[in-house]
């Protein structure tokens, strides 16, 4: 497979006719062969076309996680293409029209926002040893080996692997190394796990768009919460919102308070509108 | 955005005291005008001497970029050197102390360095514009501050420079916030040039 070939097929990979798993194999090879050949260019070129398909692929499964309400899964793999396209960024940058790349990124970063998740449990970590996962020689700061961590070799992206550390503590934090580490309550007599989140924005949107390269944006407005927005409830009365608590203990807090408003634009709009909260009631 | 700075007494021979260079290795760092020195005692720990992760690839960035007659190096013995990665995102670049004279390359250097690795990314991304509801008009405010949800903030950076005169007299600038910030944060080291 040539290389305008190669372009050709993932000019069309939104239209998925084929499989991306097949294609990634297919890829695999010619790069063995270039390896081999130790043409290092051609082998980083088949390594950004590899990377472009995981892309894809992580944004499918995430896809097809959010249409089946597995957020927190899906929430992950989001994490993953933002990684995957923060390495390929180095070496490929790609326009808004190219592969399909920025509708998953402006995807990605629109449902980051709509997301409910604040907090995480991060780890703090010591390395104390690491070695270079490209020439396995063991990386000491006056003696390195000479590749550098990120660039493209032998069709591989050079990184670190750590081979000593220790867990130093776990902090919560709002703003994490990685955002894998979502808090979750448990139950400490049946150690069972909550999802005490309110995917109610997620559910809304996944509602109007049906497949995963159909057009979608997000506008986000400033808006600030007026004491009409909750109809004519008394100070004393049941909060609208539920919790149990009296208007006053509760919402009637938020008045005067700058709030986001979410709008999507989708092919198929809903009349609809939804006032939610963070957490499930 | 947060930006110290302080009068200090630590000089290039603070550090080079330390347990934790050998004399061979005070040799060597002597002859530098820039050190990379370790956080000390951030964690209980049997060895207490931190570096943040990414270390390598900055001493590396510097190595690279710095003319003949400047050097780097990092102010500690090998078999001491160990790296902390801390579950916040800010990048913390470390703590420096650069001699008067070197400070025009420190100051470049770290400036490109924060531009290839942070700014360039953070520009390539997509942004989210925020309208005011009442005059539909786009307003200031960031969709991190806006959603309170700080993963979405651009690139912070967090990193320490202490700048030691020719008469041995010394200032530590200590900065915590955007990436985007750099320059202007760096030209307050640009009054200690010698």
């Amino acid at each position: 497979m040539r290389n305008e070939e190669i372009v050709a097929k993932l000019n069309e990979i939104h239209l998925q006719l084929y499989s991306l798993e097949d294609f990634t194999s297919e890829l695999q090879n010619i790069k063995d062969e270039f390896v081999k050949q130790g043409n290092q260019e051609q082998a980083k070129l088949l390594w950004i076309y590899q990377t472009i398909i995981e892309a894809h692929r992580l944004y499918i499964n995430a896809f097809h996680l959010l249409k089946s309400k597995a957020y927190y899964q899906a929430w992950c793999e989001l994490e993953k293409i933002e990684i995957v396209l923060n390495s390929l960024k180095k070496h490929f940058i790609y326009d808004k029209k190219q592969y399909f790349l920025w509708h998953i990124e402006k995807s990605v970063k629109n449902l980051q926002v709509i997301y409910p998740y604040r907090l995480f449990a991060s780890s703090e970590i010591l390395k104390k040893k690491k070695k270079c996962s490209v020439c396995d020689k063991e990386i000491s700061i006056r003696n390195s080996c000479g590749h550098i961590v990120g660039e493209i070799y032998d069709g591989e992206m050079c990184h670190r692997v750590v081979t000593e550390a220790d867990v130093l503590g776990i902090s919560i934090v709002e703003n994490p190394g990685n955002k894998y580490s979502v808090m979750f309550i448990k139950d400490s007599k049946t150690d069972e796990q909550t999802d005490q989140y309110n995917y109610e924005t997620i559910d809304y949107l996944f509602e109007l768009i049906e497949l995963p390269y159909e057009f979608w944006d997000l506008e986000v407005s400033e808006c600030e919460t007026r004491k009409e927005d909750y109809g004519s409830v008394g100070r004393n009365e049941p909060c609208p919102c539920k919790s149990g608590l009296k208007f006053k203990k509760c919402c009637m807090k938020n008045i005067g308070k700058k709030y986001p408003h979410y709008e999507f634009i989708v092919l198929n709009p809903s009349d609809k509108k939804i006032l939610t909260n963070v957490f499930k009631n | 955005m947060e930006l110290t700075f302080l009068e200090t007494h630590e000089t290039f021979e603070t550090w080079l005291n330390k347990k934790f260079v050998s004399a061979d290795l005070r040799d060597i760092l002597s002859k530098a005008s820039i050190l990379m020195v370790p956080y000390e005692n951030l964690r209980d720990s049997p060895n207490p001497y931190f570096f943040p992760t990414g270390t390598e690839d900055l001493l590396e960035y510097f190595k690279n970029k710095l003319p003949q007659e400047q050097m780097i190096d990092v102010c500690i013995s090998d078999e001491y050197y160990q790296e902390f990665v801390f579950n916040c995102n800010y990048k913390r670049l470390g703590n420096f102390v650069v001699k008067a004279i070197a400070i025009p390359f420190f100051v470049s250097i770290l400036a490109s360095y924060v531009h290839d690795k942070y700014i360039r990314l953070d520009e390539t991304k997509p942004q989210i514009l925020i309208i005011d509801n009442s005059t539909h008009s786009a307003v200031n405010t960031h969709i991190s501050t806006l959603t309170d949800k700080k993963y979405l903030e651009p690139t912070h950076i967090k990193f320490s420079v202490t700048v030691v005169d020719t008469t041995g007299k010394s200032k530590n600038i200590s900065y915590e916030g955007p990436a985007s910030e750099i320059d202007s944060v760096l030209m307050n080291l640009k009054e200690y040039e010698k």
